[in-house]
């Protein structure tokens, strides 16, 4: 196998992980903003009852 | 300001950009101009986007909103997160793998030549005019600070921008925007912080939330289902969404930022940062709005903010003073009744308070006609001039000096991206393609300089002439919303609509594009929905028009 063949490999498996410990899939870092948007959505809802 | 204030702002701002010039003064190639040098890593690019699109209009003119209607506006943000999620996966691959300029070069590569001039068209008509209302920001904070004309602040700022930006380029631009964004940072918190600290001892700060849910401020989801309001949960969420997708994926002040990225991976990982936090950002500038608004129900504000506007209503101003005192009072027994926990009496103290905070809103409206009925009707519309006006009146000097400079680097931030953008979109999208095909990378590098420049001038003299009737915050928005719909369906019939050809997609954008001009002028529906509905009509017609095409060319077979 050539370098530049080695080289492609190795950016194709860079790129289809998120190189983090902790989401490592990009599906669970889409997960994890959606999550952390419909956390927020509650919050702010529960912020809005605050003094009625 | 105080020479400690005029100190940290000069320190401050020619450091920063000193810096930035130095560290890329030896990338001179068009590439590393346009795109960088290619190995900003994932934070640096989530910094660089989250710097773009918070301009100083975001620092300035977005706590003023909060002040006067409370944190409802975040509802424009919603759609942030479902937008970044799709950026990352459908457009970014695309982009990364055609390694393209700009992103409309991959509209010719998917359509034509005429289709990819029309989406360069929407861009620099929409994000050229915008350049003006981000200059127009800094020059009303400058122009209050030292008391120089508006016309002359502007050209200042807009000169130093522009020589900036000509000078630096992607990568200047990349590499201040983190130092930037962090003095901008500090200067929010330190403001808040004392603003906080500046509210009366004996009022906790869960009674200050109190106030300001008592008088509706922390409203921040609306659940009607009116399209006339402006903003509520499903605007901001389809419409909104669709406001984001086109503004991150088909704004080239934003995909300059992300393709600038050493792998996808970092521009991906760069977007989705920003899918996490633009909400909390967008919230904690709301708040010190809303913060503000519960300080000044203990201390008196002005009639009105920006104090031209005061100077002309001496009778309304007695009249509101005279009614934010009974306010205050019935507030302060309020939280004495309160602290004793004696429920009844706390009841009542806050509706005696509420129908003064009503009265002297009653006091507001009535000048606010009276302004509008005068021959020379002046801006009535004053949240911009709020969070300034409590920053020169309570905060300390060197805070003052902070918080100006941190305006001035978010302007220089947002509006350098922007500019650069002009330029390149120019260059790579008419320059090298109608006027000099043949030019060379040095040429389009030269070339893009000045179109960069020639933007500059052109946003200076936008400011100079326009008068926005909506706060700052709100006039980007709405320009974004009439032109960005159409622009993304381009987008999303190249993505997913592989039967559609460019004739079909050219005209059904233009008719989209008349529809919601026209529905701009004449109908009262929520700007957020401009997005959906320019998006939605423009491919529905690309999908018709197509089929009309297919049809015709297939009867004209049958007869030959």
């Amino acid at each position: 196998m050539t370098e530049d063949k080695i080289d492609k490999i190795e950016k194709t498996i860079e790129d289809n992980t998120t190189g983090l410990p902790w989401p490592k899939s990009w599906k669970n870092a889409y997960i994890l903003v959606a999550c952390s948007f419909a956390l927020w959505l509650t919050l702010l809802v529960l912020l809005g009852n605050v003094g009625q | 300001m105080n020479e400690l204030d005029i100190a940290v702002l000069l320190i401050t701002i020619f450091s920063i950009t000193a810096f930035g010039i130095w560290q890329t003064r030896k990338r001179d190639s068009l590439s590393s101009y346009l795109k960088g040098a290619g190995q900003t890593p994932w934070w640096a690019i989530g910094l660089s986007v989250m710097a773009t699109q918070a301009s100083a209009i975001t620092f300035l003119s977005t706590p003023g909103q909060g002040y006067l209607s409370g944190l409802g506006f975040l509802q424009i943000y919603f759609g942030v997160p479902l937008a970044l999620i799709l950026i990352s996966m459908f457009f970014l691959p695309i982009y990364h793998k055609l390694n393209v300029y700009t992103a409309y070069e991959y509209l010719e590569k998917r359509f034509d030549g005429k289709t990819r001039l029309l989406g360069a068209v929407l861009f620099l008509l929409q994000r050229g005019i915008g350049a003006g209302l981000t200059i127009y920001a800094p020059a009303i904070v400058l122009s209050t600070v030292f008391g120089w004309s508006l016309q002359t602040t502007i050209i200042s700022c807009g000169l130093v921008v522009t020589l900036y930006t000509m000078l630096g380029g992607t990568d200047a631009v990349t590499v201040t925007q983190k130092y930037q964004l962090a003095v901008i940072f500090i200067g929010m918190l330190t403001a808040a912080s004392l603003l906080i600290a500046k509210l009366p001892p004996d009022l906790s700060f869960t009674d200050a939330m109190h106030v300001a849910g008592g008088f509706g401020k922390l409203k921040a989801v609306n659940l009607s289902t009116d399209i006339n309001e402006r903003y509520t949960l499903w605007s901001g969420l389809f419409g909104g969404t669709f406001l984001m997708l086109s503004y991150f994926g088909a704004d080239q002040s934003q995909v300059q930022r992300y393709i600038s990225g050493s792998s996808i991976r970092e521009s991906r990982l760069g977007l989705l940062f920003n899918a996490i936090c633009k909400i909390p950002m967008q919230f904690c500038i709301l708040m010190t709005g809303v913060l503000m608004f519960v300080f000044y129900q203990f201390k008196e504000p002005p009639l009105f903010f920006d104090s031209r506007v005061a100077k002309n209503l001496p009778t309304y101003q007695e009249e509101f003073s005279k009614t934010h005192l009974q306010k205050k009072r019935y507030l302060e027994s309020w939280v004495q009744a309160r602290h004793k926990g004696d429920v009844s009496a706390s009841n009542i103290a806050f509706d005696q308070a509420k129908a003064a905070h009503l009265e002297s809103e009653r006091i507001r409206l009535t000048a606010t006609k009276e302004l509008a009925g005068q021959k020379k009707p002046t801006k009535t519309n004053d949240a911009d001039y709020v969070f300034i006006t409590f920053i020169l009146k309570e905060l300390p000097h060197g805070v003052i000096g902070l918080l100006v400079t941190s305006f001035f680097l978010a302007a220089l931030s947002s509006k350098a991206a922007e500019l650069n953008a002009l330029g390149a979109s120019t260059t790579i999208d008419f320059y090298r393609i109608k006027i000099n095909s043949s030019a060379t990378d040095f040429q389009c590098l030269k070339a893009t300089r000045w179109f960069t420049f020639g933007w500059g001038l052109v946003a200076i003299m936008i400011a100079l002439v326009a008068n926005f009737s909506e706060n700052l915050i709100q006039a980007v928005n709405i320009l974004g919303s009439i032109f960005y719909g159409v622009l993304l369906a381009l987008f999303l019939v190249a993505f997913f609509l592989k039967k559609v050809g460019g004739t079909a997609v050219f005209w059904s954008a233009i008719v989209a594009q008349l529809l919601i001009f026209a529905m701009y002028l004449s109908s009262s529906i929520s700007y957020l929905w401009f997005p959906l509905i320019g998006c939605t009509t423009c491919v529905i017609l690309s999908l018709l028009l197509q089929h009309f095409i297919n049809s015709q060319k297939s009867t004209g077979k049958t007869a030959a």
